[in-house]
């Protein structure tokens, strides 16, 4: 037991570049998913067609494959990417994938009214989406991207295939040294389930703090 | 909010920089020469090439390593891990200059990379459960027992040899990684494994001999009238034939210094664990 506390430090390093890698991928694949997921309600067909075909591409391809194809075929087209580049790129091309779809859903369930109100205004569409719709949208998202991000947070192990060394990289290379998988693995399993139980409690907490502002919304209760 | 996450995220896309590989003037050893630094692509392996508690590496391989890119005026070692399967790939997409990871030496890879001379020679061992539960002595027990399943690790070199012996696919079982094939042993998930004898003893003695011990006796398979020795060997991109030269030359002269049998000593690495300056890769390399 004793040689493994030697080894805390590797896997709090670990530990680090899970929670780096996940919260840039939330950052970056979040922030793509809602444009791919307002581009898939586009008046015009191209970018409609583009933004499916996006989501259909990487919701239908393995993350593993997708960053295999990232750090091991991309090289041989030019272009030479590190484990950490590729690793963000592919988990929140992914990532943007999966949450473009619920976005598109909140924006859906926006009533048409509002719209129109905001026409009435005589609002740009970009401010009646800046205005109107995404503070709307967002608040309605929070329950569904609660389970996306911890798929999310849970999923990032996947980037220790290609050698990053995040949480679950890390306790592999403690179980090569000490042969010891069961208590290594028991750290990991309880690191991941604290961290994704926090992430649930924070997003009930946002929850509960902008949900409330949704009931004084026009056109919902008066 | 909108408007400061989509700012956020182009800054952030902007900053990871996609680096575009440029088609480099010079070469791998010039380059390495120039910055003082080398990548070595590892697999996580005792006693190859393993990460310490530190973070920082050990292992036969990559301490050779060190000491003879050392000598061709290369004072700092990197290693980039990755898994076993993955370490050509690695090379040949260019996130490392050389494999120090107990690579064996095998025709079907002397094909698609370059290797240095061999600088080690190790026969095979085989690990069973404590008291050899399937009583497996040889590879035509195997054969006759198709209840025995053998766990391999993928893109090992085993995996030709067992389709010599003509053992079907039904009783191999691949896992990622060396370390997973141990526990599939220990868990009864296979019944026998192959490595080198330095990684046998290493995961016997790990283990405190409470349930797995070295097959004995074992008759090893002998492919055209040889016995199957393993050589292992440092990997380079076949392009750096000029990088291949002078690392054998460095491995070569440190040979017999204290520090080159300091590092064998560490890992009990003995004499007859070297190869003769007679066995030549390119031997090795035939099929």
């Amino acid at each position: 037991m004793r040689d493994l506390l030697a080894w805390v430090p590797l896997l709090l390093e670990g530990l680090l570049q899970t929670l780096l890698l996940f919260v840039i991928v939330l950052a970056l694949g979040f922030s793509l998913g809602i444009v791919i997921g307002l581009a898939r309600l586009s008046r015009l067909r191209l970018v409609r067609y583009s933004a499916s075909a996006f989501v259909e591409l990487f919701r239908g391809v393995s993350l593993y494959v997708t960053l295999f194809w990232l750090y091991f075929a991309a090289p041989f087209l030019g272009l030479r990417l590190s484990v950490w580049q590729a690793s963000v790129i592919g988990c929140a091309l992914t990532h943007a994938a999966y949450s473009s779809e619920y976005i598109r859903a909140a924006v859906l369930s926006i009533p048409a009214s509002q719209h129109e109100a905001a026409v009435a205004l005589g609002m740009t569409s970009l401010q009646r989406l800046q205005y109107v719709v995404l503070p709307q949208a967002l608040v309605a998202l929070l329950p569904l991207m609660g389970n996306e991000f911890v798929m999310l947070l849970k999923g990032t192990s996947v980037v220790s295939l290609i050698g990053l060394a995040d949480l679950t990289e890390q306790a592999h290379s403690v179980i090569v040294s000490t042969y010891q998988p069961v208590p290594v693995l028991l750290v990991v399993l309880l690191t991941y389930f604290v961290l994704a139980q926090a992430l649930i409690r924070l997003m009930r907490r946002m929850e509960g703090r902008f949900g409330g502002w949704k009931l004084r919304a026009p056109g919902e209760s008066t | 909010m909108f408007k400061r996450i989509l700012w956020a995220s182009v800054a952030a896309a902007f900053l990871s920089g996609l680096a575009v590989s440029s088609a480099a003037a010079e070469t791998t050893l010039e380059r390495i020469k120039r910055d003082g630094v080398v990548q070595v692509g590892f697999a996580n392996e005792k006693p190859y090439s393993f990460k310490q508690p530190d973070g920082s590496l050990a292992g036969v391989d990559y301490e050779l390593a060190r000491a003879a890119f050392a000598k061709l005026g290369v004072p700092k070692v990197e290693g980039v891990a990755v898994k076993f399967s993955a370490l050509i790939p690695g090379l040949k997409a260019g996130h490392f200059d050389a494999i120090a990871a107990g690579l064996f030496i095998r025709p079907s890879r002397c094909a698609e990379i370059a290797f240095a001379e061999p600088h080690i020679q190790i026969a095979d061992a085989v690990t069973v459960r404590k008291g050899n539960p399937k009583n497996i002595h040889s590879y035509d027990d195997v054969l006759k027992n198709p209840d025995i399943k053998i766990g391999t690790q993928q893109g090992s070199a085993s995996r030709k040899d067992f389709e010599r012996l003509g053992i079907p696919e039904s009783q191999l079982v691949s896992f990622q990684d060396f370390p997973e094939v141990f526990f599939a042993l220990k868990s009864g998930r296979v019944d026998l494994t192959t490595s080198t004898i330095f990684a046998a003893n290493e995961t016997v003695a790990a283990d405190g001999g409470t349930s797995v011990e070295r097959a004995a006796p074992f008759t090893l398979p002998v492919f055209d009238g040889k016995p199957s020795i393993n050589y292992l060997g440092f990997g380079f991109r076949p392009d750096d034939q000029d990088l291949v030269a002078q690392f054998n030359d460095a491995l070569r002269s440190i040979k017999g210094t204290p520090e080159y049998d300091a590092i064998l000593a560490k890992y009990a690495i003995t004499a007859a664990d070297i190869p003769s300056p007679d066995v030549k890769l390119a031997d090795i390399c035939k099929e």
